[in-house]
């Protein structure tokens, strides 16, 4: 029995190490397969509406703007449709992950305007030949200043992640710096875990039976860990709370960590019930090895 | 003798996964304190907005409460008892709150306390940074030319402005026409001169004016209704 104690406090010490272990893999995972990779945003997208949402920001911008400079919103949204914002919003996603996986020096999202820059001309043209207003400079300056403006809000509109902003105020490249160094925690992990389960299988040799309860009670602690939180956060709906109100934004931002929660959610169910299935086996192979004594 | 020992394992393989799961509880509680203490701030100030979704009453957009009032009098008729001090309803952002009027024109415009893109949309606007209609003070109010104050270059100084709330009738006369640029700041900058300035864009053939038009009026008389009596006028 003396020999027994410092053994099995070897076993705890060691089934501790994994269960942070394996919270470290399943959250370097979560990081690796959702929160930083391309699908994810694009899921969010079409979860969220967030083309629609895009589509009715851009639909009151025009309109509004129509009080002020007399152009009629129909000259914009006659070429800016959901498909166009659509595909904006999938480039300014694919942009991103571009420079973030090091493919491109600097994060350049733009879209194609000929069409938009052609309708703006075409009104210009015709409203100074119908009235006979004068092709001078001002009205050159008039047509640039309408067309920059207008391509300016649809690219901040499709940009719905902010990427832009994300860049301009450094934050893109440190999580750039983060991916690089991802792949590596990853693997990391993963080896300390499997070293963590081989010295647990070790301290187990003599009594091979235990091996699953210890794995089992490694697996189910990292899971209600990870479950309790985002249970939490879940319930009470904590990122409803987000500041920004701007529907799409607020979509965007909200629909994005709420579905991560969920991924880390199912993540520590499976490693729950993994930790469940380990007990199981445990109890059934005392009740054989009972039986076999028998 | 060994149905004893099984039992004792079983108890200690329960109480094990028992105390592994709190001192797990524990570990990370104590783990992670230093991190959120450190980011407590940052995240409250995030996630601190707990009405995220807009009234269903209202016309909101963005958080924006867009609030109609139909029950500011505007009818010619004033009760005889009417002060010249009384109290002052400080509006919400995105209240209709006056109802501005030109009879020489023969306009009347719903005025919106503070100032959006959205509010413009329902009316005219007046700066949050000018004062409470009743206070002394430049009140600021503006609206697109080519909607609400679309004839507002056709004021002449000397015509009448009135401007109706529920709590009280306030009376300018036009005395100076202006055009600034949009940098320029000193006409809805707050003075402490008692005077009423409305501005719009200056009309234009095609896209925005940089150019503003403005009338600079002088307050003629303020009325208060007598307390208790209001919007019922």
């Amino acid at each position: 029995m003396k020999q027994q104690i410092p053994h099995y406090i070897l076993n705890v010490i060691f089934t501790l190490f994994l269960v942070f272990s394996l919270i470290g893999t399943e959250m370097t995972l979560l990081m690796q397969r959702s929160a930083l990779n391309v699908n994810m945003f694009r899921v969010v997208v079409q979860q969220e509406q967030l083309t629609e949402k895009a589509y009715d920001k851009v639909e009151s911008y025009f309109k509004i703007r129509a009080n002020s400079t007399g152009i009629p919103e129909a000259v914009f949204l006659r070429v800016v449709d959901k498909e166009m914002l659509y595909n904006g919003i999938m480039e300014s996603v694919t942009a991103a992950f571009d420079y973030l996986d090091g493919n491109t020096q600097e994060y350049q999202f733009t879209m194609d305007f000929t069409e938009l820059e052609q309708s703006v001309t075409d009104f210009f043209e015709e409203y100074a030949e119908v009235n006979h207003y004068q092709k001078d400079e001002v009205y050159q300056q008039k047509l640039q200043s309408i067309i920059e403006e207008s391509e300016k809000q649809i690219l901040s509109t499709t940009d719905n992640f902010k990427f832009a902003t994300l860049y301009e105020k450094g934050w893109l490249v440190k999580i750039r710096k983060l991916v690089g160094y991802l792949n590596i925690a990853v693997i990391a992990c993963i080896a300390i875990t499997l070293i963590l389960a081989v010295v647990i299988v070790f301290l187990n040799k003599s009594k091979m039976l235990n091996i699953p309860y210890w794995f089992g009670l490694a697996a189910f602690t990292a899971g209600i860990l990870v479950v309790i939180p985002c249970f939490w956060v879940t319930k009470t709906n904590y990122f409803s709370g987000f500041v920004v109100t701007d529907p799409q934004i607020f979509s965007a931002v909200v629909g994005y960590l709420n579905l991560l929660v969920n991924r880390a959610l199912v993540m520590a169910v499976v490693t729950i019930c993994i930790g469940i299935v380990g007990f199981a086996g445990f109890g059934a192979l005392c009740f054989f090895q009972k039986n076999e004594e028998k | 003798m060994a149905k004893s020992k099984q039992k004792k394992y079983t108890l200690v393989f329960i109480l094990t996964a028992f105390l592994m799961l709190i001192f797990s509880m524990a570990i990370s509680v104590g783990g992670l304190t230093i991190p959120y203490e450190r980011f407590k701030t940052y995240l409250h100030l995030v996630f601190m907005n707990q009405i995220a979704v807009p009234s269903a009453q209202s016309d909101g957009v963005s958080g924006l409460v867009i609030t109609e009032n139909d029950q500011i009098p505007t009818e010619t008729h004033q009760p005889e008892e009417m002060a010249e001090e009384g109290t002052i309803i400080r509006p919400e952002f995105g209240t209709q709150y006056a109802v501005l009027s030109c009879e020489k024109l023969g306009f009347s415009v719903p005025v919106y306390w503070g100032s959006s893109e959205e509010l413009l949309e329902c009316g005219a606007c007046q700066s949050t940074s000018s004062v409470v209609l009743g206070e002394k003070g430049n009140v600021v109010i503006d609206a697109h030319v080519n909607t609400f104050f679309s004839n507002l270059d056709q004021i002449e100084a000397g015509d009448e402005i009135v401007l109706y709330t529920e709590y009280g009738i306030f009376t300018y006369q036009a005395r100076d026409l202006v055009a600034f640029e949009n940098t320029e700041k000193r006409y809805v900058l707050p003075s402490a001169q008692d005077k009423l300035t409305l501005y719009t864009c200056q009309a234009q053939v095609l896209g925005t004016s940089s150019t503003r038009i403005g009338v600079i009026c002088d307050v003629v008389s303020k009325k208060f209704y007598p307390v208790g009596e209001g919007a019922q006028g």
